[in-house]
């Protein structure tokens, strides 16, 4: 009884864990780096929900589907981008304003395109059981996913060239413009990159909901919240705070529901706000202006 | 032959103007300094140079080419390195890293300079993988034109190289900037307060006052270093 317990909430915080911190990625690098409030994040989700599952019924495998909805929200959002965004770098509420507007036209557009709901992808890959305890493995995927993502975010900051530029933009941006690097291009492609993570978190969470045109709104609220608790390092803050906030969610939502799930969980992001002010990772950052 | 030049620049921010009808030239392998009091308008012209600010009335020449509509980045690969004031490394990135970002400086065709910046100042050498912010004023000075050298520009800007870094490494700075113009050839303009520096580094000075050119003198005259004294000093 007590064991089944324990791997309850456990399988809970797994799926609790990856559904933030998917949820969260591509927010954080677009908000992280271009401080742009991207209130369309959740229908971007959706984008990348649907593409994936319209591949996956026209018979492409899902893990080929996936992949296809991280690229079709990523031109989505290079689309967009070049259309009305980069024009309202440094106006952040003209920007939450416009991409709020985009959220609202996405979602009725979906409605229109695609109707009111669409075939469902089937979980895979089945259950794990033990005694009493049963849960789908596709939590572990979820998590592990999670996980596989913010490590391949890490190398490209790390170790590539528009890595190092995107990070130097980032901290100082009229120095490294003036020094050659070509900021406007930096921003472009960083909003790509952040629009593929949405996209790719859209097809990893499409078995897990149903495919309808309003699935975006289910994620924003978690995305928001583990990006603010989350503090300045994009790859680490997200770690730690889905971490953070998936353990005070899993029980809860065990014992509770799902509904004190949530309202824990914001509850907790206000408890770490409060304590840390800068987010779980300005606790770590060294080096300061 | 002129390897930069403003001519009749007039520029600001917003309505108020800053710089009125400034000409100045920096012959091809010429060191040139240009000095004057807190609040004059030294920064301005140089992001007028570098491309940060647009002027509103005449023009910018670099290697016989109007630059005046390229935007910053597009003249930093054309071949000018610019050190702001305040040096503006970037703090959490490391030393190498730093300087790798400048190799954009210059664009893609030419050899770049690690080993270079890394003999002419040893101290970033011993720190390469150290965060730049963690490191001192001097140190991030040293940094910030290693950064703007790394990629072999033809003119290197520098706004204030002294301020805030100590005495003995103000010299040590002012001396690592004559031996680059010498042995690489780097055409250098740079702003300063500090006379020994001026006097020591450069061959040519421009003295501004509330945003004009108002003097050029040959810190090399003896009697030239009353006047740029009373031009810095207030
Ligand atoms: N971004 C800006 N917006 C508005 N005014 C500015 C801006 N930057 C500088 N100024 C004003 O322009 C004038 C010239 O400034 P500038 O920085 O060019 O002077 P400076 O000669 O470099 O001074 P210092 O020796 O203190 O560095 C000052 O009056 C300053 O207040
Ligand atoms: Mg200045």
């Amino acid at each position: 009884m007590a064991l089944t317990n324990v791997l309850d909430i456990t399988g809970l915080m797994l799926s609790s864990f990856g559904t933030l911190v998917l949820a969260a990625v591509g927010l954080a690098i677009i908000f992280g780096m271009m401080r742009i409030i991207n209130l369309a994040h959740g229908e971007f989700i959706m984008i990348g929900a649907y593409a994936t599952a319209f591949s996956f019924s026209a018979g492409v495998p899902l893990a080929l589907a996936i992949p296809i909805g991280g690229l079709v929200t990523g031109i989505v959002g290079l689309v967009l981008e070049r259309l009305i965004i980069r024009h309202l770098y440094d106006r952040l509420v003209d920007s939450m304003v416009a991409t709020w507007g985009i959220s609202l036209i996405f979602a009725q557009g979906m409605l229109i395109i695609a109707g009111p709901s669409f075939s469902d992808v089937p979980t895979p890959l089945g259950p794990i059981s033990y005694g009493d305890f049963s849960m789908s493995l596709y939590r572990v995927v979820l998590a592990a996913s999670a996980i596989g993502l913010l490590i391949a975010l890490y190398g490209i900051y790390t170790y590539t060239t528009y890595g190092r530029h995107a990070r130097a933009t980032m901290q100082d941006e009229e120095t490294a413009r003036s020094l050659g690097v070509n900021t406007d291009r930096i921003y472009m492609i960083t909003f790509f990159i952040g629009s593929v993570m949405a996209g790719i978190a859209g097809g990893l969470l499409s078995p897990i909901v149903s495919i309808v045109p309003t699935l975006g709104q289910s994620y924003i609220i978690e995305a928001f919240v583990t990006v603010i608790v989350a503090g300045p390092s994009v790859i680490l803050g997200t770690i730690l705070s889905g971490f953070s906030l998936s353990v005070v969610n899993a029980p809860v939502s065990q014992w509770a529901g799902s509904f004190a799930g949530r309202v824990a969980l914001l509850v907790a992001a206000i408890v770490i706000i409060r304590l840390l002010p800068e987010g779980i990772s300005g606790y770590w950052m060294e080096g300061g202006e | 032959m002129n390897l930069f030049e403003l001519n009749n620049v007039t520029a600001g921010y917003g309505s108020t103007p800053i710089l009125r009808d400034v000409s100045l030239a920096v012959e091809e392998g010429d060191v040139v300094s240009l000095i004057g009091r807190n609040g004059v308008g030294k920064t301005t012209l140089m992001k007028i140079a570098i491309g940060l600010l647009s002027p509103e009335e005449g023009d910018v020449m670099f290697d016989g080419a109007d630059v005046t509509s390229m935007g910053a980045d597009e003249r930093a690969r054309a071949g000018i390195g610019y050190v702001p004031q305040g040096r503006d490394v970037f703090p959490r990135m490391t030393v190498e890293e730093n300087l790798q970002i400048g190799a954009e400086v210059g664009g893609g065709g030419r050899e770049k300079l690690y080993d270079e910046v890394y003999e002419y100042f040893p101290r970033l050498d011993e720190r390469r993988d150290q965060n730049a912010g963690t490191m001192s004023g001097g140190e991030q000075q040293m940094l910030a034109i290693g950064r703007a050298l790394v990629g072999n520009p033809d003119l290197l800007l520098l706004d204030e190289p002294s301020e805030g870094v100590q005495p003995s490494i103000v010299t040590e700075i002012s001396e690592r900037v004559q031996e680059i113009n010498e042995e690489i050839g780097t055409t250098v303009l740079f702003v300063e307060q500090n006379i020994q520096f001026t006097m020591n580094a450069s061959n040519s000075c421009y003295v501004m006052e509330k945003g004009r050119i108002v003097d050029r003198v040959s810190p090399d005259d003896a009697d030239d270093e009353s006047v740029i004294e009373e031009h810095i000093t207030i």
